[in-house]
């Protein structure tokens, strides 16, 4: 049976991080009623980061979409952490695994 | 250069909008995306399975999008829509975290399989996969109008254990708010859950769908889980699904930021008006009608496929 610690945590992190995703995504996305002139196109991660300085509607909104990727990586540390502080050792180490997988996922992103 | 770059050109929607109205901004496109994201995002929602099932050919069909780049910003308005939903249902203790991270274990190595396989096989084979799934959803549709499932079996746990469902799980419980009381339950066939989730997961990022279709019906007949429970188990792992594909489509340059943002916007809005109505609508023939329209878009995507449309 799960504490409700974990149950608070996980919807604390989870409500601060979805909170500043969405915020940067509706940001882009008014800055971009104005200025777009193209719906198509992808953008690298060096982009992103000189883009959002100049205020560029899709680093913006591609810093969004990074954020969310982030939460479910976030979420899982803190389970894992959670789990292995209650001895819950196999269910740590599954977390583990499943943890390796998304950043395996999100090193390919960021390449 | 990325995939998206060299095949995508919006010619079809000026096509569309000159044709039909002389003249459209293109700063009017996000209105479009937006309007196809809450649209579908409100059926999928009338309907108990997401929008992705719709925005998928929505943004095909009328976009002119390659089917790979809809199913990548799909699945990442996907994550936005199940983080939403995994915060309410977390707040409300119904997620069975434990549950979830282990099913994960097989479900996000299928996520990546599906979009990796997504990524390098032809346009023409993944939209006749999809026809495909979305046939089978109007099947499924069709029988669930036929005859009503009893979701709430008995909990037979007594009768069948395994070893990973002994060392992880004890007897779980939930605290019913409709019922003011706590709910016991057993996780049963873990070892079923494990290998449909690995599929599921599969699908879901091939397909660009939430995968709820498949994770819902399993841990409620097989696994013999509460469908709270169920539902808010599976808007967890969809999240970490949908994440764990959507990267992958964002490496080879088939999510567009811009096409996202306005689909986000949409579907946020389409998803809290969609379950909103949903108490108010009778389910009476909803089905048959909801089936009926999946019908017409598999017809829809086959003759754009074959050029006849």
């Amino acid at each position: 049976m799960i504490k409700p610690g974990l149950y608070r945590l996980t919807a604390g992190i989870l409500l601060a991080l979805m909170s500043v995703a969405f915020f940067l995504i509706l940001a882009g996305f008014i800055l971009g009623i104005s200025r777009m002139s193209n719906l198509t196109g992808t953008i690298s991660l060096g982009e992103i980061i000189t883009g959002i300085r100049s205020f560029d509607p899709v680093s913006v909104i591609a810093s969004g979409i990074g954020m969310l990727f982030i939460i479910p990586i976030l979420l899982l540390i803190n389970a894992m952490i959670y789990f292995f502080k209650t001895g819950d050792k196999l269910l740590s180490w599954i977390t583990l695994v499943v943890l390796v997988f998304l950043s395996l996922s999100a090193f390919l992103a960021l390449s | 250069m990325p995939y998206g770059k060299q095949v995508v050109n919006l010619g079809n929607i000026y096509y569309f909008t000159i044709k039909k109205y002389e003249l459209i901004e293109l700063a009017g496109n996000f209105w479009i995306v937006a309007v196809i994201g809450f649209v579908a995002s409100f059926f999928g929602s009338l309907m108990g399975i997401g929008g992705g099932i719709f925005i998928v050919p929505s943004l095909t069909l009328l976009l002119n999008l390659p089917i790979q780049v809809a199913v990548g910003c799909s699945l990442t308005t996907i994550v936005a829509n199940s983080c939403i939903a995994s915060y309410n249902y977390i707040r409300n203790e119904l997620t069975n975290i434990r549950l979830s991270i282990l099913l994960c274990s097989t479900v996000v190595p299928g996520a990546i399989a599906g979009s990796l396989i997504a990524a390098y096989i032809p346009s023409t084979a993944l939209t006749v996969v999809f026809c495909a799934v979305l046939l089978g959803i109007a099947y499924s549709m069709l029988r669930r109008a036929r005859k009503k499932t009893d979701e709430t079996a008995e909990n037979d746990a007594s009768k069948q254990k395994s070893s990973i469902t002994d060392r992880v799980f004890k007897t779980e419980s939930y605290y019913d708010k409709n019922l003011r009381a706590k709910v016991s339950y057993k996780i049963i066939k873990t070892r079923t859950g494990l290998i449909s989730s690995f599929f599921s997961g599969l699908l879901s990022s091939l397909l660009g769908v939430g995968g709820g279709i498949i994770n819902v019906p399993v841990m409620t007949l097989l696994m013999r889980i509460p469908i709270k429970v169920a539902v808010a188990t599976s808007s967890f792992m969809i999240m970490i699904t949908a994440a764990a594909g959507a990267m992958v489509y964002y490496y080879h340059g088939l999510i567009f930021p811009t096409v996202v943002a306005a689909l986000v916007i949409g579907v946020l809005a389409g998803s809290f008006t969609g379950s909103a109505a949903l108490q108010r609508i009778q389910p009476k023939n909803m089905n048959i009608i909801f089936a009926a329209i999946v019908v017409v878009i598999t017809v829809l995507m086959l003759l754009r496929l074959f050029n006849i449309l």
